[in-house]
């Protein structure tokens, strides 16, 4: 009795492991890896199927996971040897993935192009510093390019009796602080209804994107040279103090008020926010009637103007068996910026995009605007440790009302322990 | 004089019990309320259209029902596959839990033999180390068997847990050694003691660890999310998160999913919650 | 090997091959794991490239480092906040269902829904909730006169928030545990009791306290167990803010092995976790558990 019941489940385990063995004999068969982001995952699917009547050897399996469980999931099966043979990942981790072998370097040849120089020439000057290691260019094109500009409410600031601001002159942070300031509102029992600003004040990356250029202005770095904090440089404490005042002195920003940054702009419980070019279709998507316009990166007086910039690629990877097609793939995926930016509002720096782009969305005109002073976030190998404990200083100032250079004090002994 | 006196404190003793009945029942009401206002909240805004989620003034009750929220989730979301396969992994993983916890701890409850203790506290200490450890090694071992986007990659890791084993061990020790010796006078063989024996009188404890079971399986995440690749395999909370990113901003979509998601969980808590409170009275000792 | 005076010879035979089957799973899927966790943390390595052995590095740089005490202590505080709490709350209501009484089990289910939702979700219905403008709390705090209050945002509110949001959830589960033990209790004993004209409270600490105390050590120690063990809140919350005060130690774990790639440095922290955890259930066990049966 017992020998049968074990016969049968053997058997059954071997049927379901059997007929889940996959199909597609004799086609080439190319992973590629996504995190889930709407628009984006819809524009691949439509993409791979094109490819796919194309190429009818190539099979392309697709698989996305949640932006938060991306990373963990391609390191575990990069540990294991395995993992996708293209994927798509930020700028940001390249000082740790290059070396670590987990990116190639392009395959030019693919582009019809005669070296790697050439291949750079595809795109606006500039875009691919990020990319660019040891001489060799080690992607195959850059699904997103962004920049931050400050999104407004047209409306709160007309019932305001503000000005609207210039699109291409920015203002200075104080005038911003002024304004931010004045456009939040309290109801009757002081409870917040609206606040004149809001930031994305604990997500690692956010705050390297709203500190770093303002740090930039006036002329300093997180980094130094060898790639090591120094988060109490005179002007990181400067750039902190700016924050400092727009919670404690200004009263604009609340950091519990947020709950979804892009609705509660769209909904008009915010007034302005600091974002990129993605986040247009969001608010959109939202409501459709959202009042918005877009104003430049404000710069601190007597400082020089400068803005953030941070892309997200396409990589093969050098374990791939099926490296040609792959890099095929890629090519399918990174040349059609104009399909990109209709569907996912997704910028791809192809040369002489610019005013492709413009033409169907005149709101990009600032963000043009800003491109051009736009800098690459600092590169080091511990790039997620410094942003983490800068974002601790930024939660401590913002949150809890510490003093800039207390708590740019803690971090950087935090620091320097790295 | 006395008869009367003895009738009006019937009386007053009946009104008493009453009044209590009343007063408990009001006080579970409340209670109820309280303890599932979230519960509420989230039923609720599954039925309400975006604005209305999020809108000022907060309305707890949404003033129309939009049901056809629960058919946009459907629609989008193709969630009969995952249905299917959180279902088939649930069901795989209940059987084997139901099979091998109870024996595992009833070996550790009433049996002596040398190395016991350190087996139950190596098998405790597995619940102790954080799971981001384990994960990357715990791959490895999976994709060295061939397993990777398996069933058996999700399923078998999740045959025995700790959990359970605890679980087990600790209702089989509070019964009571009588009925398992006068089994092995009786000439019983070992096995037929623990299903004829154990096995029934552990019953609350096994229904209790069918439910948890079905719980902690059918709500896992982060391991078919590591090890399943093809959407064919993928379960529900895996499309859970996945709905969690693409529409973020769909609070009452969302709320609808989650509604969907837990209610296999509820439906068969209900079911087995009356076996349980029927076999509530019955309990009293067999033989 | 005349040592068998102490055991029989059927209960070792026995008790091995009812055994075997966790040894078998656990030593198939565990035992490789946890002794790669434990070797790891003896090097350093950032799951990409080689180990490099580094001796106890990892250990002592683990032990002056300020961040963390801070993850520990944030997962002391924690884990008893949440665990205290749940072992009365659990208990009485356990209880409370234990009678017979109308739409006992409707009642039942509905008490129970928090555990089935996912902890994903109730995280989010929460963090709706807590708005301190238009969450669903201001229904209470508006009418007292609070404003703006941070749940998530201070460093005072904000593990007391995630740990009631953590209670509410939980208490379900382990009322259900003891609610089958109480059916366990033959219900003789109990009449017995009241025939001897016990209250209520003394047949609760002479009677179903003695018979429940297996039962109870359970729930005592994996409810602090779990509680330790606890992610998700604390990740899509409040990120381990403000600063590091919700930084609990499964999340320092997962930020040095996923973000900043120190596999050496995550086990390491495991270790040191895992060991504080195997104490304090000794300790509990100590104090809760009982009858050493031999």
């Amino acid at each position: 009795m017992m020998k049968r019941k074990l016969f049968l489940a053997t058997a059954m385990l071997l049927f379901l492991t059997l007929s889940f063995m996959g199909t597609g004999i004799g086609k080439t068969k190319v992973v590629y890896w996504s995190h889930t982001y709407a628009t984006a995952v819809d524009l691949t699917n439509v993409m791979i199927e094109e490819f796919m009547r194309e190429n009818p050897d190539i099979e392309i399996v697709y698989d996305h996971v949640p932006h938060a469980n991306f990373e963990p999931k391609l390191l575990a099966a990069f540990a294991a040897g395995t993992g996708p043979d293209a994927y798509w990942i930020g700028d940001w981790v390249m000082p740790k993935w290059i070396p670590f072998g987990l990116v190639e370097s392009v395959d030019h040849t693919v582009w019809g192009v005669k070296s790697q120089e050439d291949f750079i020439r595809l795109f606006e000057p500039g875009a691919l510093t990020a990319f660019i290691m040891k001489g060799k260019v080690w992607t195959g094109g850059i699904s997103e390019y962004n920049t931050f500009s400050v999104f407004y409410n047209p409306k709160h600031f007309r019932e305001a009796g503000i000005p609207l601001p210039s699109k291409s002159l920015p203002m200075t942070w104080k005038r911003f602080s002024e304004i931010a300031e004045k456009l939040t509102k309290f109801d009757a029992k002081g409870a917040r209804v609206r606040s004149g600003f809001e930031g994305v004040y604990g997500v690692p990356i956010w705050t390297v994107l709203l500190l770093e250029p303002q740090i930039r202005q006036l002329g300093g770095e997180i980094v130094d040279a060898e790639g090591r904090a120094k988060l109490t440089s005179k002007e990181s404490i400067e750039a902190m103090r700016f924050w400092y005042e727009l919670k404690t002195k200004y009263k604009a920003t609340d950091p519990s008020f947020q709950i979804d940054l892009l609705a509660d702009f769209a909904k008009g419980r915010v007034s302005m926010l600091i974002a990129g070019p993605w986040a247009i279709s969001v608010i959109r998507s939202h409501n459709p009637e959202a009042d918005m316009a877009v104003m430049p990166l404000p710069v601190f007086e007597g400082g020089k103007r400068v803005t953030t910039l941070y892309a997200w690629a396409w990589f093969v990877n050098p374990k791939s068996t099926v490296k040609k097609e792959a890099w095929k793939f890629v090519r399918y995926l990174s040349t059609q910026p104009i399909r990109w930016w209709d569907k996912v509002r997704y910028i791809q720096p192809l040369t002489g995009i610019w005013p492709q782009l413009l033409a169907t969305e005149p709101l990009l005109e600032t963000f043009i605007e800003d491109f051009k002073y736009a800098q690459y976030e600092f590169r080091s190998r511990d790039y997620y440790e410094i942003s983490e404990i800068h974002t601790r200083a930024f939660q401590r100032v913002v949150m809890e009302n510490m003093k800039p250079e207390e708590a740019l004090k803690i971090s950087q002994e935090e620091a320097e322990k790295l | 004089m006395e008869k009367t006196k003895i009738i009006l404190k019937a009386e007053q003793a009946r009104r008493i019990k009453i009044l209590k009945k009343i007063l408990f029942y009001l006080l579970m009401t409340i209670g109820m309320i309280i303890v599932v206002f979230p519960t509420i909240y989230m039923f609720s805004g599954s039925l309400m259209t975006l604005g209305q989620i999020f809108s000022t003034p907060i309305r707890l009750w949404p003033s129309e029902f939009h049901f056809e929220n629960y058919r946009e989730v459907f629609v989008r979301f193709d969630l009969h596959r995952y249905f299917f396969n959180s279902t088939l992994v649930a069901i795989a993983v209940i059987a084997l839990n139901v099979f091998f916890c109870p024996l595992v701890g009833y070996s550790l409850a009433k049996f002596r033999f040398p190395g016991r203790e350190l087996l139950f506290l190596f098998i405790l200490s597995t619940m102790m180390i954080p799971f981001d450890v384990i994960v990357i090694p715990l791959f490895l071992v999976i994709h060295r068997f061939g397993w990777v986007d398996s069933y058996q990659a999700v399923i078998i890791p999740q045959a025995m847990t700790a959990f359970g084993i605890f679980l087990m061990r600790q209702f089989i020790r509070g019964t009571p050694d009588d009925y398992i010796d006068a089994a092995r006078i009786d000439g019983c063989k070992e096995f037929q003691i623990f299903y004829r024996i154990i096995f029934p009188l552990s019953m609350p404890a096994i229904t209790t660890l069918v439910i948890l079971s079905f719980v902690a399986t059918w709500n896992s995440f982060l391991w078919p999310l590591i090890v399943l690749t093809s959407d064919a395999k993928k379960t529900l909370p895996i499309a859970l998160a996945r709905f969690l990113s693409l529409y973020s901003q769909e609070w009452n979509l969302l709320m609808a999913a989650s509604v969907i998601a837990s209610g296999p969980v509820l439906i068969l808590f209900a079911f087995l919650n009356k076996h349980f409170i029927e076999g509530m009275s019955g309990l009293s000792g067999l033989k | 090997m005349k040592i068998w005076k102490r055991y029989s010879k059927r209960e070792v035979i026995y008790g091995l091959i009812f055994a075997s089957p966790a040894i078998i799973f656990f030593g198939a899927f565990y035992i490789f794991p946890i002794f790669r966790a434990f070797q790891i943390s003896f090097y350093k390595w950032d799951i990409l490239g080689t180990p490099s052995y580094t001796g106890l590095g990892n250990f002592k740089r683990l032990l002056t480092l300020g961040e963390f005490y801070q993850s520990l202590r944030a997962s002391l505080y924690y884990a008893f906040g949440t665990a205290v709490p749940i072992w009365f709350l659990a208990m009485g209501f356990a209880l409370a269902f234990n009678n017979k009484f109308r739409f006992n089990t409707s009642y039942l289910v509905i008490f129970y829904i928090p555990v089935v939702i996912p902890l994903i979700v109730w995280t989010i219905l929460w963090r709706l909730m807590y708005h301190p403008s238009y969450g669903l709390l201001t229904f209470v705090t508006k009418p007292l006169g609070l404003v703006n209050i941070p749940w998530l945002t201070s460093s005072k509110l904000a593990m007391p928030s995630i740990i009631i949001l953590s209670i509410w959830k939980g208490t379900p589960a382990y009322m259900i545990i003891y609610l089958a033990g109480l059916t366990s209790i033959p219900k003789e004993y109990i009449e017995a009791a009241q025939i001897d004209r016990a209250t209520k409270f003394q047949t609760f600490r002479y009677i179903i306290v003695p018979l429940l105390k297996p039962v109870i050590l359970y729930v005592v120690i994996i409810s602090v167990i779990i509680a330790f063990q606890i992610f998700d809140p604390f990740y899509a919350m409040t990120a381990g803010g403000p600063g590091s005060t919700t930084r609990v130690v499964p999340l320092f774990v997962y930020q040095s092995a996923f973000h900043h790639l120190k596999m050496g440095i995550a086990s390491a922290a495991s270790i040191i976790f895992f060991s504080m955890i195997l104490i304090l259930s000794f300790i509990l066990l100590k104090v809760f558990g009982f009858e050493r049966e031999e």
